[in-house]
């Protein structure tokens, strides 16, 4: 008897430890399996915000890609009371160790473009997979286009640019692919004929915060102007319907009080997304700053008492130690804030009447250049006059309009790539309010026209795991 | 699975109904040593779980058979056996003291005899923890007490744990702790023990033990058994109380004063050093002005810190009945920490232990704890947030508060005074008082055992039981501080986050165990082991801003909540095992073990892992030859085995995921992983050879030990090219290689022994030395490429984190210029970056580390001290790169010696020329220290006081005891117990890599008693 109730809690026992193999088949709770996913127009509405999420990332529109080819540039001046972010960058001592890594960001948003293209077949709702399709094929075609002003030349930039080393072309949808540099050429097609087959596939209105055939144009005439079409990009920049900012409204767009002008921006909720784009220039508090990089002292005497950027660009602010500075307002923050978070303007109106008004000037039509031109100063400054300028005058004017209006918008470095330009920093001008303060030292103060420096290095890391890829000219690995 | 556990209960049919009993009766005796009856001394049938203890007149009483052989054993004493004959049933024995090999020890499943151990145990037993000095977390009382056994103080943070680490590093990206075993259940950490309750900790650091413990044991096992009653033992009851202060420890370097600050920034700006001119010191027009500054001279260390209370209380009750033994205890402990306004840490712990013999074949116990803590957390981050960073930073020419004319403080329109937010736009007194933050823990450990024998030899444990720990963390932001000035919202001022969650840890085990002597001489255990776990998470982060109130900090006054979220994890392990335990005649002893775990953490294609272990032991002093000769004892022991890692994995890194989140307040859907069906345990495989002896009578005992311990399928990110845009950039695999290697050497000498006096002397010292062997290889590279982690790198044949810097190269004599070293070893004036070097035999690891210990007994007194040793790991000083700046953190205070910069062409063991500051304040190997020190851990004066024999109170001791009183340091300057570096800030290397500004080590003095009744 007592043998069986020992018997009988053993077996107990065992019955309680029952468990099985299916116990170890544990699922997260907070993400799904892919393969169950991309079934549902729902689906594809949250894998295409996917895909604008990934613009934010830090290296990317959320932060690098606004800064960085500004601060590489006169345009800004770092001062040393910050923290010196990306001074490496400031000073041109880039490195394939010490690299600007964009790929991640440009080639996870193709991944992402790339599962929507591959599955939206399961939609059966034509108007609405074309626009998906529209969407995604935009997105692909601008995150190469953005690689490619970084990592490669530009097609005007030089002779032979289009025969140099592009970026590779990803459509396929595998982890551990590998792809040579095609040359610029093969990329740049890419780009346009993409972004031809999205206009004719995406929809007039998509809501603010995404793409459409507006977008897709503008988008156009800064492609087809980089390339070098400058028809084409007449006649992109002609099928877009927005118009230039207004003074009166000019203001409002940086704390995301208007849209006008706006084409393309990314919106983010202050408090829900809260990525500070504003903070690549400083961080603030109680009408102090701690500035990284304050607007140049030459530059902010080009903008005349009369231009509304002046005051919408910066602002003159003090450090806690009591020195002054021009500091950048421009993604200050909202109306009333100093977090540095607004939304990400991807490309404006008055880009688009630049686009159109230099693509006019290289064809030699200086009367319709100077109409766009004016197009955006007449909205600019107080009392407007044309200049009425022509020849090589009137491209000077474009230029420097282009740099006043696109200061921390990501387009200096590239303009001045693409123009090959060099680089001048004043050695006397310093980073304070009034010209005072530390000034750039000599060997950071000049960067030579077509330097190697503006073609930046492929980050070593891509080279080690795939040694075959082909590091730009000029960089020495390791 | 339902098959084979039907198949199980067939076969013990089959044996039951064969086995026939003999007839038992009672025996009793009573057991004493040279001064009278002993209490709890263990009386065990030799072959079964079946015993007792003595009573407290040293009485006995056991159900057994003629023919059975009784083991007497105690603590301090030689074990005694004696057979059981017919002609009597009244046992008496007396036992002799004697330390030597027959300690029983706690190991995996269960205890042995320290004689019948054959691997390499560290065992800390409840004599010597008496003697330790009390903390609030057992593992900081580790340090220098086991060899092998590496404890790194995490900081000097009241209830802080300690970073353990048993022989050598196991993991770069899984966990390299311990495996903690409380009471037979798997527990989180160590703070949530009160370190009176435990009554031995053993330290399972070779396979032939941990190896039970299967997939969770790579790292090594620390078993701690808490105490608990004897039957038949009328209540004891103990109260400790100590009462003690404590304060940081002094720094072996001086800041300047106001007088000298000024002085220096003067000579600063005089150099044209641009970051000085704008400062008070050079801005000073008059004596009236020099003089108001140099007069305020503001100690920051006075008047952030303070000295902190420690106080603990601890009541327990001990005893039990015929059938039940109890142990239960109450515990309190607060200790202040030194932080002005910050009320430090508080722990209450409850524990029951309870023994219960519910059939003469069937015994039950529980454990059961409860321990809840709060703990006030200072930022620990290198920010302007940091209080022990605004100590050395704060100028000594400024205030705590806003003075006016007259020194006397500004009142804000509340009256109280204004802080001043002084040169960091920022005062770290008004963040303390203004953005608390508040750690909540409860953590409930408890499970329930029963053993039933159920006819000889064979018995069954089953058990259940397991830990769950609430964790709530809550950071409020006041509206209206100057912090939320920065990063708050300007319309909804003041931010509230509320983070927490709850873990269930649980496990369900089932032993079965057959144990046999045969023909007298041949011990044989089998036992069957089954076990499942499941660890589920639950977490939650709540966060909102816009708060009216400064002094309301729950969510529902807030007007926006920011974020919402919470989350699951869930995690299983899966196992079968057999062990083997073999002695003949306690001479020669073999054991074996196998076992089989599968996790849910990996893939499907590579779950499951199968471990064994198998070792021997040769008590050579057992054989007759050997009687003769110098050692009393002499044992030798070899082992060899695998176990295996999961700790601190995701716990779904293996699966293909895509995740959701959101854009505008609209929901995304985004890739995150491509998965890993393949990835799965990473492995470890340790022998090691040992030799245990004692001489002289037993009066010199020592062990020596020797192991390898190759960690191989090391998880690691191998990078994939960014054009797949797989998600984080690589594949998580099981790739890399590691050896650690080591020598440990533990020697203990009753130097004086007589019946008045005692002096033992101790000294123990653990060499380790890491390789890694293999890392991910690349088309280019192999063997594998370097993995590098901040300043330090994962290289092939390095130790692993070796430092990794650009390396300086001196001060040019004839103008004070920085020099560095380029990449091709060339003197340079520019500093690169990228011009790191592998600093061979540079990382943070010790070469060798050990304690030396001394306990002085002479009548009623005694005195203990233990020492800690380390030698041969490096640091980064950050702080002395911050203090010594060369000119750039001018703005900030500086070291006294900042002054002995050059000045004259020729001056030599100078710092740079800070007009060159900018190109010399960098990361180099200039500021890489060695971190070699000696530390007097603890020192104790204790007193038993003399008590007549028949009073109620059976002892009294008070005690006197210091911490950290002394330490040598000829390398580094500042504080060489490095742990955290900085809390706040990631540090993939783990602990001793650098200083950063996180809570200093604390020098304390308390009084304690002790009282027994």
């Amino acid at each position: 008897m007592k043998n069986l109730i020992k018997i009988f809690l053993i077996a107990i026992g065992f019955v309680a430890i029952q468990s099985c193999d299916d116990d170890l088949a544990q699922l997260p709770n907070d993400s799904v399996s892919p393969d169950s996913f991309y079934k549902t127009t729902l689906d594809f509405e949250a894998a295409i915000r996917g895909v604008y999420s990934g613009f934010l990332r830090s290296t990317y529109y959320g932060g690098s890609f606004l800064s960085r080819p500004d601060i590489m540039t006169a345009n800004v001046i770092l001062a040393p009371a910050g923290r010196r972010s990306n001074q490496s960058f400031y000073e041109w001592r880039h490195t394939p160790n010490a690299a600007w890594n964009l790929m991640g960001s440009g080639y996870i948003i193709t991944n992402r473009a790339n599962l929507i293209l591959e599955y939206i077949s399961n939609v059966n709702d034509v108007q609405f997979s074309n626009n998906i399709i529209g969407e995604a094929k935009t997105a692909r075609a601008l995150a190469l286009f953005d690689l490619l002003r970084i990592y490669s030349k530009i097609p005007t930039q030089s002779l032979k640019a289009n025969e140099s080393l592009g970026m590779p072309i990803i459509v396929e949808i595998d982890p551990t692919i590998q792809k040579l540099r095609p040359t610029v050429k093969e990329s740049y097609d890419f780009i346009i004929s993409e972004l031809e087959e999205a206009k004719n596939l995406i929809n007039e209105d998509n809501g603010t915060g995404r793409f459409n055939k507006n977008t897709v144009n503008a988008l156009l005439s800064r492609v087809y102007l980089y390339n070098g079409d400058y028809q084409l990009s007449v006649e992109a920049a002609n099928s877009v319907s927005s118009t230039v900012a207004t003074r009166s409204n000019f203001p409002q767009v940086w704390v995301d009080g208007s849209e006008d002008g706006v084409i393309m921006k990314i919106d983010q909720d202050r408090i829900l997304d809260g990525i500070g784009i504003g903070t690549q220039w400083s961080q603030s508090v109680d009408g102090n700053v701690i500035p990284e990089y304050v607007m140049g002292f030459d530059l902010y005497n080009q903008y005349l008492d009369t231009d509304i950027r002046r005051t919408s660009y910066t602002q003159v602010l003090p450090d806690s130690d009591g020195n002054i500075y021009n500091a950048v307002k421009k993604m200050f923050g909202e109306a009333g804030q100093n977090n540095g978070v607004v939304d990400v303007k991807i490309i404006r109106a008055s880009e688009v009447y630049l686009n159109k008004a230099e693509a006019y000037a290289m064809l030699g039509q200086d009367g319709p250049a100077l109409t766009a031109l004016d197009a955006v100063r007449s909205n600019r400054y107080n009392n407007f006059s044309s200049g009425n300028e022509t020849g090589t005058q009137l491209f000077e004017a474009i230029k420097l309009e282009r740099r006043l209006e696109l200061f921390a918008e990501g387009h200096r470095l590239f303009d001045l790539k693409r123009w090959n330009e060099g680089v001048t920093r004043s050695l006397i001008n310093g980073d304070f309010f009034d010209g005072t303060g530390s000034a750039v030292s000599a060997e950071y103060s000049s960067l030579p026209a077509g330097s190697y420096i503006y073609q930046f290095p492929i980050p070593q890391a891509e080279i080690n795991v795939f040694p075959e890829f082909q590091q730009n000219p000029g960089y020495n690995n390791n | 699975m339902k098959t084979k556990s039907i198949g199980i209960l067939t076969l013990f049919m089959a044996l039951v109904v064969q086995i026939t009993f003999a007839q038992e009766r009672t025996f009793s005796g009573t057991v004493s040593d040279k001064d009278g009856p002993l209490p709890g001394v263990s009386v065990l049938i030799r072959g079964t779980t079946i015993g007792t203890e003595t009573d407290f007149d040293g009485k006995f009483s056991i159900k057994a058979k003629t023919g059975d052989l009784l083991e007497f054993s105690y603590v301090g004493y030689e074990k005694i056996e004696k057979v059981l004959e017919d002609s009597s049933n009244v046992i008496n024995v007396t036992l002799e003291e004697g330390i030597g090999l027959d300690e029983i020890v706690v190991v995996a499943f269960g205890k042995k005899r320290k004689e019948q151990l054959t691997s390499a145990v560290s065992v800390i037993s409840s004599a010597e923890l008496a003697k330790m000095t009390p903390s609030l977390s057992i593992d900081n009382m580790l340090q220098g007490k086991a060899t092998g056994v590496q404890v790194v103080g995490g900081n000097g943070k009241p209830g802080q744990t300690a970073f353990v680490r048993i022989r050598g590093i196991g993991s770069v990206n899984a966990s390299s702790a311990p495996l903690y075993i409380i009471d037979g259940l798997v527990a989180p950490d160590l703070t949530n023990i009160n370190p009176q309750d435990i009554e031995s900790m053993s330290v399972l650091k070779d396979a032939a033990t941990a190896s039970k413990y299967g997939s969770r044991a790579a790292n090594g096992v620390i078993v701690i058994k808490t105490k608990t009653g004897q039957k038949n033992k009328k209540a004891v009851v103990t109260i400790s109380t100590r009462y003690g202060t404590g304060r940081k420890i002094k720094d072996n370097f001086k800041m300047m004063n106001a007088a000298q600050k000024i002085q220096y920034e003067r000579e600063l700006a005089a150099l044209g050093v641009s970051n000085a001119a704008a400062l008070p010191g050079p801005l000073i027009t008059s004596d009236k002005e020099y003089n108001a500054l140099v007069a305020k001279d503001t100690d920051w260390f006075d008047e952030l810190l303070k000295k902190s209370k420690i106080q603990s209380t601890a009541v327990s009750i001990a005893g039990g009945s015929k059938e039940i033994a109890y142990f239960l205890s109450l515990g309190h402990d607060t200790n202040t920490g030194i932080i002005q306004d910050l009320n430090g840490f508080k722990r209450s712990n409850i524990r029951m232990n309870i023994d219960y013999e519910a059939k003469d074949w069937l015994n039950i116990s529980t454990n059961f704890s409860f321990t809840s803590s709060k703990s006030d957390e200072p930022r620990d981050r290198n920010n302007v947030q940091n209080p022990f960073r605004a100590m050395y930073d704060y100028n000594p020419y400024q205030t705590k508060y806003m003075l006016d004319s007259y020194g006397n403080a500004i009142l804000d329109e509340n009256g109280n005074p204004e802080f001043n937010l002084t040169r960091n736009g920022f005062s770290i007194s008004e963040a303390i008082i203004n953005n608390p933050q508040v750690v909540y823990t409860r953590t409930l450990i408890g499970g329930l055992s029963a053993t039933a024998n159920i006819t000889n030899g064979f018995s069954n444990t089953f058990k259940i039981g397991g830990s769950n720990t609430d964790l709530r963390d809550e950071y409020f932001v006041k509206p209206g501080s100057v912090l939320d000035g920065y990063v708050g919202d300007a319309n909804n001022p003041g931010s509230k986050k509320d983070d927490g969650s709850s873990e269930l840890d649980y496990t369900i085990t089932n032993l079965l165990e057959y144990n046999r002597v045969f023909n007298e001489k041949h011990d044989v255990t089998l036992t069957g082991l089954f076990e499942f776990n499941e660890r589920i998470l639950r977490s939650y982060s709540l966060s909102s801003i816009g708060f009216s109130n400064p002094n309301l900090l729950v969510q529902a006054v807030a007007t926006i909540p920011v974020v919402a979220s919470t989350n699951l994890f869930t995690r299983t392990l899966l196992s079968y095992g057999g062990f083997f335990d073999y002695s003949y005649d306690s001479k020669y002893i073999a054991t074996a073990s196998v076992r089989k775990d599968g996790s849910s953490v990996f893939g499907q294609n590579n779950r499951y892992g199968v471990f064994w272990s198998a070792s021997a032991a040769w008590n050579i002093n057992k054989e007759d030859w050997f009687k003769t000769t110098f050692f009393n004892d002499l044992k030798l022991r070899a082992s060899a085995g695998t176990s295996g890692n999961s700790n601190g994995l995701g716990s779904y890194g293996s699966l293909a995921t895509l995740d959701f989140g959101s854009l505008n307040g609209q929901s995304t859907a985004i890739p995150s992983d491509n998965g890993n069906p393949n990835l799965g345990f990473e492995k470890n495989f340790i022998w090691d050879i040992g030799i245990e002896f004692s001489t002289f009578n037993r009066r010199v005992r020592g062990v020596v030990d020797y192991y390898q311990r190759t960690t191989s399928d090391l998880l690691l990110n191998a990078p994939l090219s960014s054009l797949g845009g797989e998600p984080d950039g690589s594949i998580f695999s099981n790739i890399g290689e590691m050896v650690n290697k080591g020598l440990e050497i533990e020697l203990t000498g009753d130097i004086i022994k007589t019946n008045d006096m005692l002096l033992t002397l101790g000294a123990s010292i653990s060499f380790v030395d890491n390789k890694v062997t293999k890392l991910v290889s690349s088309p280019s590279n192999e063997d594998g490429e370097d993995i590098i982690v901040g300043n330090n790198i994962i290289s092939v044949g390095e130790e692993i984190y070796t430092f990794y810097l650009p390396k300086w190269a001196g001060v040019n004599t004839a103008n004070g210029q920085a020099l560095f070293y380029d990449t091709d070893n060339n003197v340079t004036t520019i500093f690169d970056t990228n011009a790191q070097q592998i600093l061979s035999g540079k990382s943070p690891l010790a070469d060798f580390d050990g304690g030396i210990n001394l306990y002085f007994r002479y009548k009623k007194f005694d005195l203990s001290t233990d020492f800690y040793y380390k030698v041969g790991n490096y640091i980064i000083n950050y702080m002395e790169n911050d203090m010594l700046s060369d000119g750039q953190n001018a703005d900030a205070n500086q070291r006294v010696d900042a002054f002995n910069y050059w000045k004259n062409p020729g001056d030599t063991n100078v710092l740079p020329n800070p007009i060159y500051g900018n190109e010399s304040n960098q990361t180099t190997d200039r500021f890489l220290q060695k971190g070699d020190y000696i530390r007097l851990r603890n020192l104790t004066v204790g007193f038993n006081v003399p008590l007549k024999s028949g009073q109620k109170i059976n002892s009294i001791r008070l005690y006197l005891q210091g911490q950290n009183l002394w330490t040598y340091a000829p390398h580094f300057n500042g504080d060489p117990e490095v742990g955290i570096g900085s809390g706040e800030t990631d540090n993939s290397v783990g602990f001793g890599n650098y200083n950063l500004y996180s809570y200093p080590q604390i020098q304390s003095l308390s009084l304690g008693v002790d009282i027994k009744f």
